[in-house]
């Protein structure tokens, strides 16, 4: 076809038009974030690791984005969602101790109130049905809720939170950019905090490595034996590979009395009809154990060796004891070593240094 | 030759932006709307938070009320020809502390008549578990159970007289699994037919009877049982005596 000036004509008309359409049909997207080269903002997707379960969450309500995602880390270090500003969610679980808190046993929330749990750490959430040691919440995104409310903890209404971040010009754009209003409610800001929490998977420690056959993926023969170990006497309950079949179990901890004088019913307060629920625990994961001690639900334990020496010798036979754990389990002090390197290969350096999960400076 | 092609070439053109635009909607019969209207009492009297004046339980103990809220939900108009019209997205917190939680409008109400209502007291077991709710459902309105995920379905909360002292009562009910689940599954007979047309406002008044809570199958002793704070026996009981609190009394067409 030769190039005459009316053709050229029609074909840029065709062409506008063409761009028009296609610009009116897409669907109205939300703002993503100015700045594609900010490295704590690269690669927000969810991916299942290799060989992993299908995860519990469901994203068809609540769409991964890179503004829902920085809103939510923003959510998750705020500590506005506290009744006197001075709690985030951040104060208790810390990015450095795999988003628990380093050495202490039980938190604080705020005034100085002493909570009567062991602050869980936070990864690889997306494959849980239940959470908190006793189950009982059973959706990510209703998890919020309760550190908010808890007069332990933050001690603010949902509706303060609401009025809080609503007044903030600086949210209510992040709000609109994240889902396309900037009306804030407790349904967006705990689909902003799942979609941060979501993406906090731990998946890329040396162990892993090994499993995928990766280079870095190397096991000292020390560790293999470790492995080993651990398959033949804790995989039954610390399944892998998520380190935890999350069921809720008694692993034979003396029953002794919380931080409010209680004895802690674990499960069996959320289910109380169910005497065969008291005195259990939701199984924790073994992962990034290197950086959350004090360990079990009451962070009773400060180090691995008291972990093993109870599971060794110290096992209480309460009512509901695990019967996988009524003989205990004894190592030998060769077991002992080889488990414990073992149990160091778990730690995900990379997760904790993730720079998409820290706190954010601004 | 070549103004044909030109005609052939802004066909495509036209098709692509008529393909743009939203689908023209299948032409509707028109439908009409019905509002369900509750009105709270102590038996005969109208509900009045806060006194003055005192309500007496079939127990013989005198009260007061300042909070009570339900939710009522999944609601069906049961048509007297056997088609039913089932409310969509249908979760409802009655609230009698606030006027505009006293109502509610469905939509797109296929004329003809009907002669029951049926609905749930409380919220669904699916929706209990489905994630964060908004609207009725937001948690921010206090009908929520943070800790052990799951709605409070009822709530009365107030004070009685106990030997002279007045005593506060609370009664958080919830609970939607195992045999004390409170849900409770209620169909009010209309007592004339409800007759919806086109571009019409129908009304149906529902009254909710507060003493009902507290008088049978299960007899209630404030000085034996005022605190229901979680699911079990006790919450499962007065829901069983408030499964017979609602009665459909007037119909508005």
């Amino acid at each position: 076809m030769k190039y005459s000036a009316t053709n050229l004509r029609i074909a840029l008309t065709l062409s506008f038009v063409l761009l028009a359409c296609f610009n009116s049909c897409r669907k109205n997207g939300t703002d993503e974030p100015q700045d594609p080269e900010d490295p704590s903002l690269a690669g927000i997707e969810f991916k299942v690791p290799q060989g992993w379960p299908a995860p519990v969450y469901d994203y068809s309500g609540n769409p991964l984005t890179r503004a829902g995602f920085r809103l939510g880390r923003k959510l998750f270090f705020e500590t506005r969602l506290s009744a006197d500003n001075s709690v985030s969610c951040g104060s208790c679980h810390q990015p450095f101790s795999a988003f628990a808190q380093l050495d202490h046993a039980v938190s604080h929330g705020i005034k100085e109130r002493l909570g009567t749990r062991n602050s869980p750490a936070l990864f690889n959430l997306n494959w849980h049905d239940r959470f908190f040691w006793d189950g009982g919440v059973t959706h990510i995104e209703l998890q919020p809720f309760a550190p908010i409310t808890n007069p332990l903890e933050m001690d603010e209404t949902l509706d303060n939170v609401v009025g809080k971040l609503s007044a903030d010009a600086g949210y209510r754009q992040l709000f609109r950019e994240a889902f396309g209003t900037e009306e804030i409610t407790t349904q967006r800001l705990s689909w902003a905090l799942a979609q941060f929490m979501g993406m906090l998977v731990s998946s890329r420690s040396r162990y892993d490595q090994y499993m995928r056959q990766e280079p870095g993926g190397t096991m000292s023969p020390q560790e293999l034996d470790g492995l080993a170990v651990f398959r033949s006497r804790c995989a039954s309950c610390h399944t892998e590979p998520l380190f935890t079949d999350l069921s809720f179990r008694n692993n034979g901890l003396e029953l002794v009395p919380n931080t409010q004088g209680k004895i802690d019913r674990g499960r069996g307060e959320i289910t109380p009809l169910d005497s065969a629920s008291y005195y259990t625990f939701k199984v924790p994961s073994l992962r990034n154990l290197g950086y959350t001690a004090p360990y079990m639900h009451d962070g009773r334990f400060g180090t691995l060796d008291e972990v093993l020496e109870h599971y060794g010798s110290g096992i209480h036979q309460t009512p509901n004891l695990d019967p996988a754990l009524a003989g205990g389990i004894t190592l030998s002090a060769t077991e002992r070593q080889a488990l414990k390197a073992f149990l160091n290969t778990l730690n995900d350096e990379e997760f904790i240094r993730d720079p998409r999960f820290q706190e954010p400076r601004q | 030759m070549k103004k044909a092609i030109r005609s052939l070439l802004v066909l495509p053109a036209l098709i692509l932006l008529g393909s743009c635009g939203k689908d023209d909607p299948e032409p509707q019969p028109a439908q009409g709307r019905v509002t369900m209207k509750f009105a709270n009492y102590a038996g005969s009297e109208p509900l009045a938070l806060n006194g003055p004046g005192y309500y007496l339980n079939a127990h013989g103990d005198s009260f007061q009320v300042k909070t009570y809220k339900y939710y009522v939900t999944n609601v069906v108009l049961v048509g007297g020809n056997g088609v039913n019209y089932t409310e969509a997205e249908s979760y409802h917190l009655i609230d009698q502390a606030e006027s505009s939680r006293l109502s509610f409008t469905m939509q797109n109400v296929p004329p003809g008549t009907y002669t029951s209502v049926k609905l749930l007291l409380g919220v669904d077991r699916n929706r209990n578990t489905s994630g964060a709710q908004t609207g009725d459902l937001d948690p921010a309105l206090g009908m929520f159970w943070a800790w052990s995920s799951g709605y409070i379905m009822a709530k009365m909360e107030g004070t009685f007289s106990n030997a002279g002292t007045a005593t506060g009562f609370s009664f958080h009910l919830g609970g939607f699994t195992g045999i004390y689940s409170v849900l409770q599954e209620a169909e009010l007979t209309l007592p004339e037919p409800l007759v919806v047309s086109a571009n019409h406002e129908s009304g149906v008044v529902i009254q909710s009877d507060v003493l009902k809570w507290f008088d049978s199958p299960n007899l209630i002793d404030f000085t034996v049982l005022n605190q229901v704070g979680m699911a079990g026996e006790d919450a499962w009981k007065i829901s069983q005596n408030y499964a017979r609190m609602l009665k459909a009394v007037e119909v508005q067409n």
